[in-house]
């Protein structure tokens, strides 16, 4: 369950993620845009998708270690921002904190998300394409390159370490 | 530009660069550049640094062949003028190839990457 906002940044940052790599494609590997731009938008498209996936998984996995993590330090300073005011009872403070720590944790996890499976879509990205494909054509070096890249980000994610 | 002490005009230049003697060519029409000469070599023979070209009339000429056939050395005989070119050399290509660069960024911040998701694991 992704809520509206996380998921128009995750789509967001992986549309952007998925076109910035035929910038590269263009100017290193000459492929003109026009002829080409059939080929750039199928390609983005499925790695859009294929990238907000990996972004929605590994934000699920990491929410609940960031939450475990943070709750010693979320519990202080709700205390602290309460003080002595008596009017607050256990259990509302309880539920402010599960409130607190559940929204920390969701925006940590979606930033970290988001930053640790761009790292390895772009190592990967570069990996293959300049290294394992560099002789191919580069319209199938753009699309397994991309694609792969891509798939494995996805797959790592659906990992229960992660 | 230059003038001549008497006035002379038209006379004919020779140029001695980096150890090579030549005429300065002498052109009519080109009524701002009337004497042009140029020389050129493969980039390794010409290593960056200020080039003294020494330029000699008729005489001066004369001269100069008589030193260099009886092995004096140039340098005896006195110039007309020197011109000194300063040549900047020419780019051999990048210090660090680009995709050693970007492999470099892209291991460094997967490197960043993997190190805070381990801390997250360790938990």
């Amino acid at each position: 369950r992704v809520h509206g906002k996380s998921s128009a940044l995750f789509y967001g940052n992986a549309a952007i993620v998925s076109a910035i790599p035929i910038w590269i494609f263009w100017r290193v590997h000459e492929m003109d845009l026009k002829e080409n731009a059939p080929l750039f938008a199928v390609c983005t498209l499925l790695v859009t998708f294929l990238v907000a996936f990996a972004y929605k998984n590994s934000k699920f996995i990491f929410k609940h270690k960031i939450a475990a993590k943070r709750d010693a330090a979320i519990n202080y300073e709700i205390t602290k921002k309460i003080g002595d005011d008596k009017r607050v009872t256990k259990k509302e403070k309880e539920e402010r904190v599960l409130w607190k720590k559940n929204e920390v944790a969701d925006y940590e996890a979606t930033t970290f998300s988001i930053f640790y499976n761009n790292a390895i879509f772009l190592l990967a990205l570069l990996f293959i394409s300049f290294m394992v494909l560099s002789n191919l054509s580069p319209m199938l070096n753009y699309s397994i390159s991309m694609l792969s890249a891509a798939g494995l980000i996805a797959l790592l994610s659906t990992g229960t370490k992660c | 530009s230059l003038t001549c002490k008497n006035a002379a005009k038209n006379i004919n230049l020779y140029a001695d660069i980096n150890g090579k003697t030549m005429q300065v060519t002498k052109s009519e029409d080109n009524s701002k550049y009337q004497y042009q000469v140029s020389f050129s070599d493969e980039n390794k023979n010409l290593p960056s640094g200020r080039y003294d070209l020494k330029f000699y009339d008729e005489d001066g000429y004369t001269n100069l062949r008589k030193a260099q056939r009886s092995g004096e050395g140039a340098s005896s005989v006195a110039s007309l003028f020197t011109i000194t070119v300063s040549h900047p050399g020419v780019w051999k290509g990048p210090m660090v190839q680009t995709e050693f660069v970007a492999a470099t960024v892209a291991i460094l911040v997967w490197y960043l990457a993997y190190t805070a998701r381990s801390k997250l694991q360790s938990s």
